[in-house]
């Protein structure tokens, strides 16, 4: 076994095993209202919700992670993610507009279908937006490409605060509380089983795909004569990105960083290789965010369970700028 | 050194007037394709010349409504949605139109300060142009909207005004009013705990030190939520709690919705309230509005409570 091999084998496992732990703990872990922590396994009654809940948690990480390795190879930008690149805010645009319309005009629809549509079309919609408007000369331009991913999800929270805006009193707590992002401890399971089972497809084509990446990195004259088409590649590429930010943001709602994040941190444990890089960033991904759900459940600050969306995106936050600092994230 | 600055002022009033007219232009542009009516909002007259209220805060503006003063109101938050829509609206707390605040030229700004406290520059500019700014800090239980009611006569008139008298009698029969709408129902009204939720994913709920709280407690029942404040709770916070029941908070919800749908996750949940139906939703427009709405706000619920069986009763039904 290679250095190499070793070193992605040993980081696989160490993440596999982290996730584990963390699962574990999540399963273990409950602070009742009166403050008291406990460590037991969970009754009859309420295992379904912790279960549910790690599961929620396990998918939705891995999917945004998944999805930030596939932009960052795809787009060749370290900087490049689902949420950074406005895909979760179309997303979570399209899940607010159905909510509104349902509120608003009475709609009935069944909810879980309509949000993962919504969501879908909200994350494509942006993502070919982008993809269109960020090319220069025929050519991606990783700045172009992420200040048009920035100024399009800037739209697309600006027509959020609209709807939250002109929704009725009655709507608006719905559409500001959801905007939080959490994990659905009562996902429905067909729901869920949907989900993971895309996820999981997306994953293995991705595991697949992980040569045809690397190749993709290149500049597309050395790519083409290594046998890799980029063209298709890349549209293939660009709609399980959208596929899995979409099923993201559906089970959770727009949580931030996790797929910025999570594809550096494996890249530098277990190397640029996308083979075992999208194995390693989905564990990463699926770790960061069980570790903000114990985190939610662990810290209380007096109101409650604190949204998991502000975990991620208090541990994000200064990670991404410690990447952009040190010059470490390279594709 | 003086003409220097004569000059430098009157250039730049001759480019900001050219800009005023662009910018003039460009809004009455807009006021003609969306068919918008903020010119008039601006220039409108309240009944009563000598009061012009600015009201930073819905439940403050609901207070004026209930006493009889939407007539004195020319400002207005977003959120009011219960005001005229001529009314013109000035912001938020944390938006201050403040050159609409400037053109209505109010006689009163009324303030229901956050956390955070007030933007200076809107106290700088009550300062400024001598309008009267009175701000209230806490508005979260019934004593605090009784004693905001109590304070509204003197905020706006003198005591010696015959309408300071006046307005001090509608304080006093919206404060029965409301002594009234809190008292205990009969003996066959729900006396258990109530979960009180007003929004679903995440589920947050009304807890200890709320007006609802409040409202729950005088009308005798329970909350079955032990925190302070609007915590956000998991499911298995809620299967530990086991409510009794479950009074959902959506203002202006269709009498025909079904509230276990509505509920989402929580409406599914194996707990007493769902099992014994004793479930519910609060449509009272002014429901999420510590204000004098909770006269009706606490009718509802009355209702509510009352079309539930005694909480003896169900004991004995749940008894094993």
């Amino acid at each position: 076994m290679t250095s190499r091999r070793r070193r992605q084998t040993i980081g696989i496992v160490a993440l596999a095993l982290m996730c584990i732990g963390l699962g574990l703990l999540r399963a273990l872990v409950y602070r009742h209202l009166d403050g008291v922590l406990t460590f037991t396994w969970p009754d009859a009654n309420v295992a379904e919700y912790r279960f549910k809940a790690i599961a929620v948690a396990m998918i939705t990480g891995i999917a945004l992670a998944v999805s930030g390795v596939l932009l960052q190879a795809l787009l060749r930008n370290p900087l490049a993610s689902p949420f950074i690149l406005g895909i979760s805010s179309g997303a979570a645009l399209g899940v607010m507009l159905v909510m509104y319309l349902t509120a608003v005009l009475g709609w009935t629809i069944v909810q879980q279908t309509s949000h993962t549509v919504a969501a879908l079309v909200g994350a494509l919609v942006v993502l070919a937006v982008v993809f269109v408007l960020g090319q220069r000369r025929g050519w991606l331009d990783p700045l172009s490409l992420v200040l048009t991913g920035v100024v399009v999800s800037a739209i697309c929270v600006a027509l959020i605060m609209l709807l939250q805006h002109l929704a009725p009193s009655g709507v608006r707590n719905d559409l500001i509380t959801w905007m939080m992002g959490h994990i659905d401890e009562g996902a429905p399971l067909q729901g869920l089983i949907v989900a993971g089972s895309i996820t999981g497809v997306c994953v293995v084509l991705s595991v697949l795909l992980g040569p045809a990446m690397d190749a993709g990195t290149l500049v597309e004259d050395e790519a083409r004569s290594v046998g890799v088409s980029i063209g298709k590649l890349r549209i293939f590429m660009f709609i399980m990105a959208g596929v899995l930010a979409a099923l993201a943001v559906t089970l959770c709602g727009p949580i931030g960083f996790v797929g910025l994040i999570a594809p550096h941190a494996a890249r530098l444990l277990i190397g640029p290789r996308h083979t075992a890089l999208v194995i390693g960033a989905a564990l990463t991904g699926a770790a960061l965010l069980l570790a903000a759900d114990v985190a939610s459940q662990i810290i209380s600050i007096g109101r409650g369970h604190v949204p998991v969306g502000v975990f991620t995106a208090l541990i994000g936050g200064p990670a991404f700028i410690w990447l952009l600092r040190s010059g470490r994230g390279q594709v | 050194m003086g003409s220097i600055i004569h000059r430098h002022r009157r250039r730049f009033q001759a480019s900001s007037n050219s800009w005023a007219a662009v910018a003039a232009f460009i809004a009455s542009l807009a006021g003609l394709i969306c068919g918008c009516t903020d010119s008039a909002d601006v220039s409108n007259t309240p009944a009563n010349n000598e009061l012009r209220i600015v009201s930073f805060s819905p439940a403050l503006s609901r207070m004026l409504v209930d006493l009889g003063l939407e007539d004195s109101i020319v400002g207005r938050t977003p959120y009011c949605e219960f005001l005229d829509d001529s009314i013109a609206v000035v912001g938020d707390l944390l938006r201050v139109d403040y050159e609409r605040l400037v053109d209505l030229e109010p006689t009163h700004v009324l303030i229901q300060a956050s956390d955070k406290g007030v933007d200076s520059r809107l106290l700088d500019l009550c300062d400024e142009h001598g309008w009267k700014r009175t701000q209230w800090t806490s508005l979260n239980t019934i004593e605090d909207i009784e004693s905001v009611l109590r304070d509204i006569p003197g905020v706006l008139f003198n005591d010696v005004d015959a309408q300071y008298a006046d307005l001090s009698q509608r304080v006093a029969v919206m404060l029965n009013d409301i002594a009234l709408a809190l008292t205990p129902g009969g003996e066959m009204t729900w006396r258990g705990n109530v979960l009180v939720v007003y929004s679903t994913q995440p589920v947050g709920v009304f807890g200890r030190d709320t007006y609802l709280n409040d409202v729950l407690v005088r009308l005798g029942a329970t909350n079955a939520v032990p925190l302070d404040g609007w915590p956000n709770l998991s499911l298995e916070d809620i299967v530990h709690l086991n409510p009794q029941a479950i009074v959902l908070v959506k203002p202006g919800t269709a009498l025909d919705a079904d509230t276990i749908e509505l509920l989402g996750a929580v409406g599914e949940l194996d707990i007493e309230a769902t099992r014994s139906g004793r479930i519910a939703t609060l449509r009272h427009p002014a429901a999420m509005l510590p204000s004098t709405g909770i006269i009706g706000t606490a009718d509802e619920l009355r209702e509510i409570l009352a079309s539930w069986p005694n909480v003896d009763a169900a004991l004995e039904e749940s008894a094993p």
